[in-house]
């Protein structure tokens, strides 16, 4: 069992695929960016707030004018984290959950672009060290000039929520997009193999019976389809034609066989019809055996048809052993010298050197005698039949001409059809079955070969077969 | 009664031909194609034709359309070795009475051509009677009053032909055309010799004259005088 593939299916899952990845990419990218300007955004306001703190620190109003951060003033969002010291050091003010391990040195030293980037208490953090002048007192000799440095630090846990959620929009929103393209494509697909499914189902109702072919318009219109359509139909021609011509045949030869077949019914039903003298008896018994061997005569030429298409059909290597037509045509010639004789016709032989030829010895035998025996059966007393072998190039042309009355032109492209009779009662009468040519014409073209006839009406016919010499090979 | 066979295999005409004559008496004429079918029958001559379809010159089929083209109505009967509903019923449609396809049996194409003769004379049975005189045409015997009649081949054949055209006149020439075929010598003599023999035979033991001769136009089998006889 095998399985199955689907064109459409492959297209619709690969459309589906890149698609998929083209989604996913964009989701990824979009969502690196949004994370990008998200954390640019979120360090530009870390560094707002650790300024704002500024805003709190004050004149201690003591000797050493020292700083004071004054708490009252300083609002800072639930979770944020902040240390501002003096240029001494000296702590003005910390959150209360100011983590130990971060100091002023660290935030610096591993800072990148002005942010470090940090795992306390429990939490993702962004740093940033402000080291600003402060002025203090402005209104007393110009003020004394106190250097601060700020630590702030903010979680990013929200700023990681934002992004989640917008991964979370973008992947949604790409999800019901593949959903609906893929409907419009299956859709799109189903319309656009239209064509395919009708030349299918036309094609479906082929069958021995119905040969008719009309593939749908929109099958010849398409470039893909076309050629598919044209293969189709053209097959189609061939395997009707044949199929016709073996149905003529099988026709033509069932037509035969029952014709005889009536033949020696009828004569030995009109014996049994009355009584009769022995002598009627036995006369009629000879009638029907001359019947019987005229079916008998029928089915044999049948056969050798059948196999002389058939080898012709499946060429099968041919016999090394090469005939020589001479012995066959002298043969022939013996066979029939008592046929000519009775209808006082003559018979010449002319040969060439080299007769010997690529077939079969049953096949020579059958070539030369079938057609010494038509040109015998058409030729008037009187007259003479000439056989010649002429060797030309490859070929070995054997030609068989007699004077007689000759074949019309109507008949002659008919002539090597199998049952066909120029004059069907007389050739019948003297024992032609119609198939003499047709087994001539399946000979040569199993050997390559070729046969042709020329006919002048009451001048004569001339039947010619070229067949491959056998070329002597040099040992 | 004459028939025609219009067949190109000559072994099988002549195996046609000698069971009509010898076992319905008929005479036959053959035809070996198309053409000279199509012109024998066109005569007008024959009770019926027996027409084989694959001819040459022109097959059976053409043949039968141009008989029936010319008003010819001769019942004709196919031979084909075709088989297949299509064709059958194109050839019943184009004229043809009947069918058999070959190889045939001998006695049902008698019996088939006996069927298309009688019917073509309007007759349904195969037994013929105008009273006392009786006629079984399969076993080809006569009866009068009861009485079996000894009838020679061709006397029977002329009152076969009588009896199936009672009260119709009958010339001499359409007897001769339809009781011989063209192989036959013609002699109108040879039919008075007949009907003179057949009239004695038929007379015998009875004082009713069953055939009447009209001068210079043929013969009558006296159905009209029924009720006067019967008295």
């Amino acid at each position: 069992m095998f399985k199955l593939t689907s064109i459409s299916r492959m297209i619709i899952s690969g459309v589906f695929l890149a698609e998929l990845i083209s989604l996913l990419l964009m989701t990824v990218t979009s969502v690196l960016y949004e994370r990008h300007t998200h954390f640019k955004a979120f360090d530009t306001m870390v560094h707002g707030r650790a300024e704002s703190l500024l805003g709190a620190v004050g004149d201690a109003d003591d000797a050493e004018d020292n700083l004071i951060l004054d708490a009252r003033n300083i609002t800072v969002p639930e979770g944020d984290l902040f240390e501002v010291r003096d240029a001494n050091g000296r702590m003005l003010g910390r959150s209360q959950t100011w983590p130990q391990e971060i100091t002023a040195e660290k935030v610096l030293s591993s800072s990148a672009n002005g942010i470090y980037h940090t795992v306390t208490n429990k939490a993702d953090y962004h740093f940033v060290r402000l080291d600003v002048a402060r002025i203090v007192d402005p209104r007393e000799h110009g003020g004394v000039k106190r250097n601060i440095t700020v630590l702030y630090g903010s979680p990013t846990s929200n700023v990681w929520q934002e992004i989640r959620e917008e991964a979370r929009f973008y992947s949604v929103v790409s999800l019901l997009l593949l959903i609906v393209t893929a409907v419009l494509i299956a859709w799109f697909l189903r319309r656009a193999l239209s064509p395919l499914y009708e030349l299918t189902s036309e094609a479906a109702g082929i069958s021995v019976g119905k040969w008719s072919f009309d593939p749908p318009n929109a099958a010849r219109t398409t470039r893909e389809l076309a050629p598919l359509t044209r293969a189709i139909e053209a097959t189609l021609a061939r395997l009707e034609q044949s199929f016709v011509q073996q149905r003529q045949f099988v026709s033509d030869a069932s037509h035969e066989l029952k014709t005889d077949v009536a033949i020696i019914k009828s004569s030995l039903q009109l014996l049994a019809m009355k009584d009769r003298s022995v002598q009627d008896y036995l006369r009629g018994l000879g009638v029907c055996l001359d019947d019987c061997d005229r079916l008998e005569n029928t089915v044999l030429k049948m056969l050798t048809l059948a196999r002389a298409e058939y080898n012709s059909a499946h060429p099968i290597p041919l016999s090394n052993q090469a005939q020589d037509m001479t012995k066959y045509v002298e043969e022939s010639i013996r066979k029939f010298s008592s046929l000519a004789e009775l209808r006082r016709v003559s018979v010449t032989f002319t040969r060439c050197e080299s007769t010997r030829v690529n077939l079969e010895g049953e096949d020579c035998a059958l070539l030369s005698s079938n057609l010494l025996h038509n040109a015998l059966q058409h030729s008037p007393p009187g007259s003479t039949i000439s056989i010649r072998l002429i060797a030309a190039g490859f070929f070995l042309t054997m030609s068989v001409e007699d004077e007689g009355e000759g074949i019309s032109e109507q008949v002659l492209p008919h002539i090597f059809e199998p049952f066909f009779r120029a004059d069907s009662s007389r050739d019948r009468k003297s024992g032609g079955t119609g198939l003499g040519l047709a087994i001539c014409k399946a000979i040569c073209d199993r050997a390559g070969g070729r046969i042709v006839i020329a006919s002048e009406t009451n001048r004569g016919t001339r039947v010619s077969l070229q067949l491959p010499l056998r070329v002597p090979v040099e040992a | 009664m004459r028939v025609l066979i219009v067949e190109d295999e000559i072994r099988l005409a002549e195996n046609l031909g000698a069971a009509l004559r010898e076992g319905a008496g008929f005479a036959v004429d053959h035809a070996k194609d198309g053409i000279e079918g199509e012109h024998l029958a066109l005569n007008d001559h024959y009770d019926a034709i027996i027409l084989d379809l694959m001819l040459p010159g022109q097959d059976g089929m053409s043949m039968l359309r141009h008989i029936r083209g010319r008003e010819n109505m001769t019942p004709v009967l196919i031979l084909t070795a075709r088989e297949g509903k299509d064709s059958i019923i194109k050839l019943l449609n184009a004229g043809a009475d009947d069918y058999l396809t070959k190889p045939f049996d001998l006695g049902e194409l008698m019996a088939r051509v006996k069927v298309l003769v009688r019917r073509g004379k309007g007759r349904a049975s195969s037994q013929l009677k105008i009273f006392d005189l009786e006629m079984n045409t399969v076993d080809q015997v006569v009866l009068r009053n009861g009485k079996f009649l000894d009838l020679t081949r061709t006397e029977y054949r002329i009152l076969e032909y009588l009896m199936h055209r009672p009260k119709a006149l009958i010339s001499k020439k359409e007897m001769l055309e339809h009781l011989y075929d063209y192989n036959w010598a013609h002699h109108s003599n040879v039919i008075e010799a007949h009907i003179s023999n057949l009239r004695r035979k038929l007379n015998e033991g009875s004082a009713q004259n069953l055939i009447e001769t009209v001068r210079q136009r043929g013969y009558r089998l006296m159905a009209a005088q029924e009720p006067k006889c019967s008295s």
